[in-house]
């Protein structure tokens, strides 16, 4: 089953990653379910992969002893272990759990590391993607939190991105300044 | 201190190139600035790109009813203005010089060229922006344990 989830989003992630660099990123990558209500990772415990969801949704919190704030959910296409990859610090940022039964990619970052050196174009468009994602986040974390109705802290801010935004190829130079200037 | 000799003592540049470096540098300018200089202003776009040599920048957002407060502050070696250049959208946060500072800035059109992962140097500099941006949501994630500390305390979790 979760072979079939992956193998439905091979059109995003070739759009994504372009169709020559995609087998070396499947060659390392293994798949995995979520039930529903488990963690996957917990808040600042070491952690070695990155997970990118491909159906369900993970809820993402920042927990400090007993208490937390929920900072969002995380949709098909996005990916989550790349603050531990990219600061270096190796250690979760947030507990990540399943809202549902949620199907996960898991690339270790140690084959990330020799995705690298074989293929350095795939790891960059990763890594662009990637950047877009922690943009996103940020953006959607610069609001102190609010308490809801429970008494629940939370963050009221969309973490996600649509994985049809992050399919699209790298745009060019005129793209980006037309956007970077209002422009369609 | 030169600046490409900075810039390669930098974590994140490890990918880069000696020939990179160079490049990046050439596109940087030095200045140093007052205390309370503001680079960029919440709800402005910003134009171009910071890298704090010296001196520390706080970084501040006015919230939902106008409330100020600070984000985090930035030390030397770090860049700032990313999102706001790279999305080509307002800045969500402004960025103050604490005490007279010492900045590199890099101008919107040489950033283009090292945000677009298409040329080879791009490439190699995505690591250094993606290192940046982890940074920064991992203070982020850090200033809400502290605000959640200060909040609860170590009092428990009440039972449901």
């Amino acid at each position: 089953m979760i072979e079939q989830a992956l193998f439905s989003h091979l059109p995003e992630l070739t759009d994504q990653l372009g169709v020559e660099h995609i087998k070396p990123l499947l060659d390392r990558i293994t798949t995995h379910t979520v039930p529903q209500g488990a963690i996957l990772v917990r808040d600042q415990t070491p952690i070695d992969a990155f997970h990118l969801v491909l159906s369900g949704r993970l809820s993402l919190a920042v927990e400090m002893g007993d208490h937390g704030i929920v900072l969002g959910e995380l949709l098909p296409g996005n990916w989550c272990g790349e603050l531990a990859y990219f600061s270096g610090v190796r250690r979760a940022s947030s507990t990540v759990t399943a809202s549902e039964d949620t199907e996960v990619a898991r690339l270790k970052f140690v084959d990330f590391e020799a995705l690298m050196a074989e293929d350095s174009i795939a790891v960059c468009r990763l890594t662009h993607a990637f950047i877009q994602m922690m943009m996103r986040r940020l953006h959607a974390t610069a609001n102190n939190p609010v308490i809801d109705p429970h008494g629940e802290m939370l963050i009221m801010g969309d973490l996600s991105i649509p994985w049809s935004e992050l399919g699209q190829q790298p745009h060019g130079v005129v793209e980006f300044i037309k956007k970077m200037f209002g422009g369609r | 201190m030169l600046l490409r000799n900075f810039l390669r003592s930098l974590p994140s540049f490890q990918y880069l190139s000696d020939s990179d470096v160079d490049h990046v540098g050439a596109a940087m300018r030095v200045e140093e600035y007052p205390n309370h200089h503001v680079f960029i202003y919440q709800d402005k776009l910003n134009k171009d790109l910071f890298l704090l040599l010296d001196g520390r920048i706080k970084v501040g957002h006015y919230g939902t009813g106008g409330r100020y407060y600070t984000l985090k502050t930035i030390e030397p070696g770090e860049f700032f203005g990313i999102p706001s250049l790279s999305e080509g959208k307002p800045a969500v946060a402004t960025c103050q010089a604490d005490g007279p500072v010492t900045v590199a800035s890099m101008p919107f059109s040489a950033y283009l060229l090292l945000y677009q992962p298409d040329s080879d140097i791009g490439c190699r500099f995505q690591f250094v922006i993606a290192s940046q941006l982890a940074k920064d949501l991992h203070d982020r994630h850090d200033a809400l344990r502290k605000l959640l500390a200060q909040v609860y305390g170590d009092a428990p979790k009440p039972a449901a």
